[in-house]
């Protein structure tokens, strides 16, 4: 028998994520092993208002832009990155 | 050869004669500034005032990163000075300042040119337009840029 695991990150919202959750930050507890893209998942299922930024969102882990398939560790902090629009 | 950087993010207004100040060396023969400002429309609709947000540490590693590439492409490169506001700025505000100083001019153009396209495409900063007529939306370049690469395909 297989037992899931389970690790906490922090997920940092901006621009139209923080928008609609009224939050800068929040907390998940994710099966370890999980793939950054599928805590984007989690958070378009959970606010399907963020749909359509879905495939513009670049993902960050620990300050570093990563790639969809990074796999996230217990305590990481993830940002959902919007398209930017600084200058 | 070392290069002076400094960077910041910041509510209050940004100077530019500060920026100068920092980017100021005996070595320059040259000092590009790049001063972002907030334009009273966008394609035409009145424009009341800009909300600026950042992911404040992502960004200055950013900046930190556009510097060493600098260093990299523009070796003589003395000093490179990256302040860029956040909150609620109004018609004719500084948002960013880029200063790069450099033996000489060339150099120097290139590099401040450099800098401020790559902390537009990259750098984790936002803004939201608030317009005359109540609207208001964050504002995505990137976005738009990459509906016309699809759209030409």
């Amino acid at each position: 028998m297989t037992r899931d695991f389970l690790i906490t990150v922090k997920i940092k919202l901006f621009a139209i994520y923080q928008e609609i959750y009224q939050q800068e930050e929040i907390t998940l507890k994710i099966s370890e092993k999980s793939q950054v893209k599928d805590i984007l998942k989690i958070i378009i299922q959970e606010k399907p208002a963020l749909k359509k930024w879905e495939n513009l969102t670049k993902l960050a882990v620990n300050l570093e832009f990563v790639s969809p398939d990074f796999e996230v560790k217990d305590g990481d902090e993830i940002a959902l990155i919007p398209p930017v629009s600084g200058g | 050869m070392t290069c002076f950087t400094n960077f910041a993010i910041t509510f209050a207004p940004i100077s530019i004669a500060e920026v100068y100040q920092l980017a100021d060396h005996a070595s320059n023969g040259a000092i590009v500034i790049m001063s972002g400002t907030v334009r009273n429309q966008t394609e035409g609709k009145p424009v009341r005032y800009l909300e600026y947000q950042a992911y404040e540490p992502m960004a200055i590693n950013i900046f930190q990163q556009i510097s060493h590439q600098i260093k990299e492409k523009w070796q003589d490169t003395n000093s490179i000075i990256i302040h860029h506001r956040i909150g609620k700025l109004i018609i004719g505000d500084i948002s960013v300042l880029v200063a790069v100083g450099c033996p000489h001019r060339g150099e120097a153009f290139c590099a401040c040119q450099y800098a401020i396209d790559t902390l537009k495409h990259n750098a984790p900063i936002w803004k939201k337009e608030y317009f005359e007529d109540g609207v208001s939306s964050w504002v995505s370049i990137g976005a738009c840029e990459e509906l016309i690469i699809n759209s030409q395909k």
